[in-house]
């Protein structure tokens, strides 16, 4: 069993090389965390975690409600209140803290990964690298912009001295998805703490484990009691207490569409606090005739299926152009089949599992409407295994724009590739939906590249490449994809309130 | 907007009285129909409705009402004015600046036919129509004309081989719905950052006050905005406003108002499309005075921050918390100024205060007045309605308040003042902020500490130090907590009007 208080020196693997998930390692935090305080629910209830491989259960977490988040509103508001060791710290010591805080993730990259893996199906290779490797890196660019959060001095009209002071929000709830658990949850109290402000997570009830884990870092790492809170629990309880509670001034979510907008209703209705969204897509990638064939091939693959097809971004709708299509298809079809399935903490696997019997279910059952509505199937189409929620990679081609599968987020590893003739058809399809998070384009051709990525309605358009997605760059959805950025100078802006101040002055000059 | 020192410009009073300008009489309503596609239409239904003159509560005319068709068929327009390659769409940034900008000429070409008409809708004086609503429109169309063509996205460092930009593209079709206080002013404050980031528009203007937006729309034809880039649906808010707010093809709403409206806005925002939301809400501003205060100062700039445009101001300063040293003399002199405030016709020159809008308006300020009595506030002038005019009130003082009185919680929206005592800095914070308002705070004081420290710890969107309703264009103004979402004018205002999108290009590593 490895434990952070074992492992002094921060494991460093050479390039390239990932280490082996760690064995015989223990859950240690199933609490709810407030004021630098493991806390058991007040209901006393306590709600099972699951691996997906093997759908066994891992541990059980104190199941938080109403109460709890109660509880933790107040911590976290008392920890903002004017005067507060959090208020009155220097914005560059929030981002030494914020730092640090990535340093002990690293020292601990092994158990995180392990724990992610284990809990969120996720191959480990990828947990290692692109998870644990994102909250790091996303976490040190939020760091050092905590002392760089500049208001203006402005040139107002009249005998006055006028600036503003960009302050943080106040107190913040945040509800994070299941697909990157961790790597969601640092993609929300980054910016956040950057910005001054305090915060209350309710991690996905699927996947609490790496984020517990993480409070127990952030107590190390010596962020004031009640600056950060993580209550778990489900979302109609939990969730739903944060996004009406009248003493939060501002609440964050990831996920589907259909709750993003619950959520918003219920900050309207109770004491208008601000709201940023994230949340579903059917984001399309368009390969022109003249793209690098088994680049964009390899990107669209990629695309669709990283992670199980469990991403907001997934290029869920694959549109070719007609004189290279077949031989897209062909090439695609052969990626697909090079899979293995398997655990998600063995080496040599390339996809895991689905997270639930849920996400399962509908997966299934929109498989199953692409072959009855006339898809035609390529490959896989259908579940594998014994035990856990394993899916055959799957693609469908033929696809037209009316069926399920052309519409619907699938959210599991599903391809369909469609045909068009023309550059007007493919922008105009490509926008006819309500989602707009996210959209490819393959060309070699300059004005292409760039009037049509200027033409969709997407929040971000990727050329030639997909799933770019880096801490410098703002995310976020057009449209019903969201309200809002994340990342980059954008994030910042979600997570501070404005304040003029003007100052009458005897005399004026410029 | 109202300056420190009672004058109505800014800056030092000239030596020789300026000529002032005279409203026009007997003014002929010439537009009162729906606005789409620089054109003029009847309401789909064939109703009209009736706009009053609150001076005189006389009928000044009728005007198309519109309602959920007519709110589709504008939506239509906008979105049609917008889509890719259309006029608007590809004309360069600099020259939407220019349709600005000559959009203010026209209106300082009118100024005088604006002032009178905003004057007979709103009951406002007419020289506060003319100097105050008129020139914060005018500046603020020129300021927003010049941010046009320097809307920049940003070239950003990402990881890997690529080059990655953001472009702040427009977000597309925006509703607008303005109250009734400042009609022409709040409509272009919501409408210049739409159209200088590239937006189309469909607003709806209060019932009570119609007859400047739809004057504007001439003036947006005359300019030459391209057809259905502006346009504007008379109506009423359970309607037309209604209909804006769930329409799935509206992009983003801007809503400046009462609070309780603000949040069915909103969820009929998140309901239907999750279009994006600015709210410009109600406040309870407090206006703290210290001891150490230029008491003339304060005391000229607590009383113009709550009687200013018949308290109808959601800036009003209707929470005075005065140092209690000072107190009875802040009091004494604030009846004074109350004494003296010249109530009448809004057309004569030496009128400050006109009546209120409607009669709703002035049933709900007469009941806060009688609760105040009821409470146990000293009422100190006023508290009651002029004998024989219809909707004018006594400006009215209230002394020896405290914060538990339905006048010290509730947004009163009229010429009432209540004035409260406190001891030291620290109440004074706790109280001042105990409220779910955060729209605007003042501060009297010379000491920089106090000032300075005031500044930081009162939750409200703009906080006045040693003056009141500074308000330009310059500088964004918007709510804390439930006083609103977001923020309007100055470069922050950009932001709301703006969509951004992230691309992200490959470079061929083999071509390096």
């Amino acid at each position: 069993m490895s434990t952070s208080e074992e492992q002094q020196t921060p494991v460093k693997p050479a390039e390239g090389i990932i280490p082996a998930p760690l064995k015989d390692w223990k859950i240690q935090y199933t609490k709810i965390f407030i004021n630098n305080e493991w806390h058991n629910s007040l209901s006393g209830k306590k709600f099972p975690v699951f691996n997906p491989a093997n759908e066994e259960k891992i541990c059980e977490v104190e199941e938080g409600d109403k109460e709890d988040v109660d509880k933790a509103v107040k911590a976290a508001r008392e920890a903002f209140q004017i005067g507060s060791p959090w208020r009155t710290m220097d914005a560059s010591e929030r981002g030494r803290l914020l730092n640090k805080l990535a340093d002990l993730i690293e020292r601990d990259r092994l158990l995180l990964a392990t724990i992610e893996s284990v809990n969120g199906g996720k191959v480990f290779s990828n947990a290692y690298q692109m998870d644990l490797g994102g909250c790091v890196k996303i976490l040190r660019y939020f760091a050092s912009w905590a002392d760089k959060i500049q208001g203006r001095t402005i040139p107002i009209d009249g005998k006055y001295f006028s600036y503003t002071r960009h302050e943080p929000v106040g107190v913040c709830g945040q509800i994070i998805p299941w697909n990157f658990p961790l790597v969601m949850f640092i993609w929300k109290i980054g910016p956040a703490l950057c910005c001054g402000n305090t915060v209350v997570v309710k991690p996905a009830e699927q996947t609490p484990l790496s984020a517990l884990y993480v409070a127990s870092l952030i107590k190390e790492a010596g962020f004031p009691p009640g600056v950060v809170n993580i209550v778990p629990g489900y979302g109609p309880t939990a969730g739903a207490a944060l996004s009406s509670h009248m003493d939060v001034d501002k609440v964050a979510f990831t996920g589907s569409t259909e709750v993003g907008k619950l959520i918003k209703e219920a900050a309207g209705k109770s004491n208008l606090k601000r709201v940023t969204l994230e949340l579903g897509g059917k984001s399309p990638c368009i390969i022109f005739a003249d793209a690098d064939l088994d680049n964009a091939v390899e990107f669209a693959h990629h695309g669709v299926f990283y992670h199980q097809g469990q991403c907001c971004i997934a290029a869920s709708r694959i549109f070719v152009e007609e004189s290279i299509y077949d031989e897209f298809v062909q090439r695609s079809v052969e990626r697909a089949k090079k899979y293995t399935l398997g655990d998600p903490l063995n080496p040599g696997v390339q996809q895991g599992p689905q997270i639930d019997k849920e996400q399962y279910t509908k997966i299934l059952d929109l498989i199953e409407s692409g072959k009855k509505e006339g898809a035609k199937l390529e490959c896989g189409g259908g579940p594998w295994g014994e035990r856990g929620f394993f899916i055959e990679p799957t693609v469908f081609s033929n696809v037209t724009d009316g069926m399920r599968i052309a519409k619907e987020e699938i959210f599991g590893p599903v391809q369909q590739i469609m045909k068009f003739k023309t550059i007007d058809e493919v922008i105009e399809r490509a926008n006819h939906t309500h989602y707009g998070l996210a959209a490819g384009i393959f060309t070699k051709d300059l004005d292409k590249a760039i009037t049509v990525s200027s033409a969709l309605q997407a929040g971000t358009v990727w050329v030639n490449c997909y799933s770019v997605v880096s801490a410098q760059s703002p995310f976020g959805g057009f449209k019903m994809s969201g309200n809002g950025r994340e990342l980059g100078e954008y994030g910042l802006h979600e997570y501070t309130e404005v304040k003029t101040v003007t100052i009458k002055i005897s005399e004026k000059n410029s | 907007m109202a300056t420190t020192n009672g004058t109505l410009e800014n800056g030092t009073p000239d030596k020789k009285m300026p000529v002032l300008p005279h409203p026009i009489r007997n003014l002929e309503v010439k537009y009162t129909k729906i606005f789409i596609n620089n054109e003029w239409h009847e309401s789909k239904s064939g109703k009209k409705f009736p706009t009053y003159n609150p001076s005189t509560v006389e009928k000044i005319c009728e005007v198309e009402e519109g309602d959920k068709p007519d709110i589709d068929k504008a939506v239509e327009a906008a979105k049609t004015a917008f889509q890719r390659g259309s006029l608007w769409r590809q004309m360069d940034a600099l020259s939407r600046g220019r349709l600005l900008h000559k959009l203010a000429d026209l209106m300082e070409r009118d100024r005088i036919i604006l002032a009178t008409l905003e004057t007979m809708d709103t009951g406002k004086p007419f020289l506060h129509a003319f100097f105050i609503d008129l020139e914060g429109c005018i500046k603020t169309l020129r300021y927003y004309a010049g941010w046009a063509d320097k809307i920049h996205g940003r070239t950003i460092p990402a990881e890997e081989n690529v080059l990655c930009y953001t472009r702040h593209e427009p977000i597309g079709v925006c509703g607008a719905i303005i109250s009734w206080n400042f009609p022409l002013m709040l409509l272009i404050w919501k409408m210049a950052p739409a159209l200088c980031c590239g937006n189309t528009i469909v607003i709806k203007p209060a019932e009570q006050t119609p007859l400047t937006s739809l004057y504007l729309g001439s003036l947006i034809k005359e300019v030459g905005f391209p057809p259905g880039v502006v346009n504007i649906v008379p109506g009423y808010g359970p309607t037309a406003g209604a209909a804006i707010s769930s329409h799935p093809k509206v992009d983003k709403i801007s809503f400046t108002g009462s609070t309780e409206v603000g949040k069915l806005i909103k969820e009929a925002a998140s309901k239907s499309n999750l279009k994006r939301v600015t709210l410009e809400l109600g406040g309870k501003n407090p206006c703290i005075v210290c001891a150490d205060a230029d008491l003339d100062l304060a005391v000229e700039c607590a009383h113009q921050g709550v009687f200013f445009n018949q308290g109808q101001c959601c800036t009003a300063a209707s929470r005075v918390f005065v140092e209690e040293q000072i107190y009875p003399e802040f009091v004494k002199r604030s009846v004074e100024y109350a004494k003296k405030r010249l109530i009448g016709d809004p057309f004569d020159v030496k009128t400050e205060q006109g009546p209120q809008i409607d009669q709703k308006q002035f049933d709900k300020i007469l009941d806060l007045i009688e609760s105040g009595k009821k409470e146990g506030a000293k009422l100190e002038y006023g508290g009651s309605a002029m004998e024989d005019r219809g909707l004018f009130i006594k400006p009215t003082v209230f002394s020896e308040v405290t914060d538990n009185m339905r006048i010290a919680k509730e947004e009163i929206f009229g010429p009432v003042q209540p004035i409260m005592k406190f001891k030291n800095i620290e109440e004074v914070i706790k109280r001042a902020n105990s409220i779910e308002y955060g729209l605007t705070a003042a501060v009297f004081t010379k000491n920089i500490d106090k000032a300075l420290k005031l500044a930081s710890a009162l939750e409200s969107g703009t906080v006045w130090i040693n003056c009141y309703n500074a308000i330009y264009a310059q500088a964004p103004f918007g709510g804390f907590k439930m006083s609103g979402n977001g923020r309007e004018l100055g470069e922050y205002a950009l932001t709301e009007y703006t969509e951004v999108k992230t691309v992200t290009i490959k470079l061929n590593e083999k071509d390096h």
